[in-house]
């Protein structure tokens, strides 16, 4: 839904790291590169970052009736 | 025993632990993960709250959220105390939220939240917390408090604490042929250049791999490609200890707190033991 | 005490009022969609 505060696997905080990995791949970057700028080193932490589907803008279009 | 720092960041450090039992180095490694003390959310109180994200979520989300705890561990009660008070005055920290979004969609970020207490922030203020659509509200306030990993992994001061033997390539260029030591410092370089180069240069002998590479493949090496000319070997005596830090402390810090409980649970062992004057001490 | 919201008239009742009539439905137009109404007492939840 919204990116995880840390990693499931090894606990690193990761969200802070979100906004600028979104929007350096967004421009073209490679994300590989941009992961070993932001110090993400280990593939649990990759895997999440990459693997990423920021889904909340359609969830939250759905809002509550009260 | 002699420490050595190897690489040294504001998250992570790595120490090279010579002569040191493995009992000690591994005592010190759990007592980081499980034991010292950090700030995290515990509880939140929800007054108003509409968003797509129920309240559950968002107190988790808050949860993992890491707060600056180092000025907190001499101002808080100890989880072991707070545990025992009914009042619970002095042992938390409020952090507030109270956030709308009127026509606009609004991200919350972990620095929006406001604390009672500066020394007891979030860390990274860039965090994204909760997403508001337009006309959702958000309103809470969320109790920190000191916790220890063995309750739950976000009161852990480390996310990474590992242990190593030292690993020791042991090799001799001069007994082979040119075109073996070639061929074994090229794979080598597939590894580790700097290692590789390091090799080349000392012909012959025993390298400390000190750098943070992964040393499995040098298995490869001594068994397969490069029969004879190189071995690897783990001295037992020897430890490669990595901290890395959430944030929340300083790695030095994790290191001298996980010391002084380790202090701590070995006197009360003695006290226990009834040899805590006279014999029986340890260093 | 549960709050509902009917899905059709968009009035409010209890769990009490449901009982009224036999099955789940709005006691006042009969219609069988209903929210249940975010209580408005504040809530304490654990972060874990």
């Amino acid at each position: 839904m919204m990116i995880p505060i840390r990693c499931f696997t090894c606990g690193a905080p990761l969200a802070d790291k979100w906004d600028e990995f979104k929007k350096r791949v967004e421009a073209g970057e490679n994300p590989s590169k941009v992961l070993d700028e932001l110090g993400v080193r280990r593939y649990c932490c990759r895997k999440t970052l990459i693997s990423h589907v920021e889904l909340i803008q359609e969830i939250a279009k759905l809002s509550r009736i009260s | 025993m002699e420490i050595t720092v190897l690489e040294s960041t504001p998250t992570r450090v790595r120490l090279l632990v010579k002569d040191a039992p493995l009992a000690l180095v591994n005592a010190v490694r759990r007592l980081i993960l499980s034991e010292v003390p950090v700030m995290a959310v515990d509880e939140v109180i929800f007054l108003e709250n509409n968003t797509a994200m129920y309240d559950e979520i968002i107190a988790h989300r808050l949860g993992l959220v890491p707060l600056t705890s180092e000025r907190a561990l001499e101002k808080y009660r100890s989880p072991e105390e707070c545990a025992e008070c009914t009042d619970c005055e002095d042992c938390f920290v409020s952090l507030y939220l109270d956030i709308a979004a009127e026509d606009q969609p609004v991200i919350v970020y972990s620095g929006d939240l406001k604390s009672t207490d500066p020394d007891v922030q979030p860390v990274y203020d860039n965090m994204p917390l909760i997403y508001l659509a337009p006309g959702q509200r958000v309103s809470l306030e969320a109790r920190a408090r000191l916790g220890r990993g063995k309750e739950h992994a976000k009161w852990s001061a480390a996310t990474v604490a590992a242990h190593k033997y030292l690993p020791v390539i042991k090799f001799d260029f001069t007994k082979a042929s040119r075109e073996t030591v070639e061929e074994c410092i090229e794979c080598i370089e597939g590894a580790s250049r700097e290692i590789a180069k390091k090799l080349r240069e000392m012909k012959k002998g025993e390298y400390q791999v000190l750098e943070d590479v992964n040393t499995s493949l040098y298995h490869y090496c001594s068994r397969t490609a490069c029969k004879d000319v190189l071995e690897i070997e783990y001295r037992d005596d020897s430890f490669i200890l990595t901290i890395e830090s959430t944030g929340a402390l300083p790695p030095k810090r994790i290191l001298t707190e996980a010391l002084r409980i380790l202090e701590e649970k070995s006197r009360s062992l003695l006290e226990a033991l009834g040899a805590s004057t006279g014999g029986g001490e340890s260093s | 005490m549960a709050h509902y919201k009917c899905g059709k008239c968009g009035k409010e009742f209890t769990d009490e009022d449901i009982k009224l009539l036999p099955g789940i439905r709005c006691p006042y137009c009969g219609y069988r969609v209903i929210y249940k109404i975010r209580p408005s007492s504040i809530r304490r939840v654990k972060a874990i």
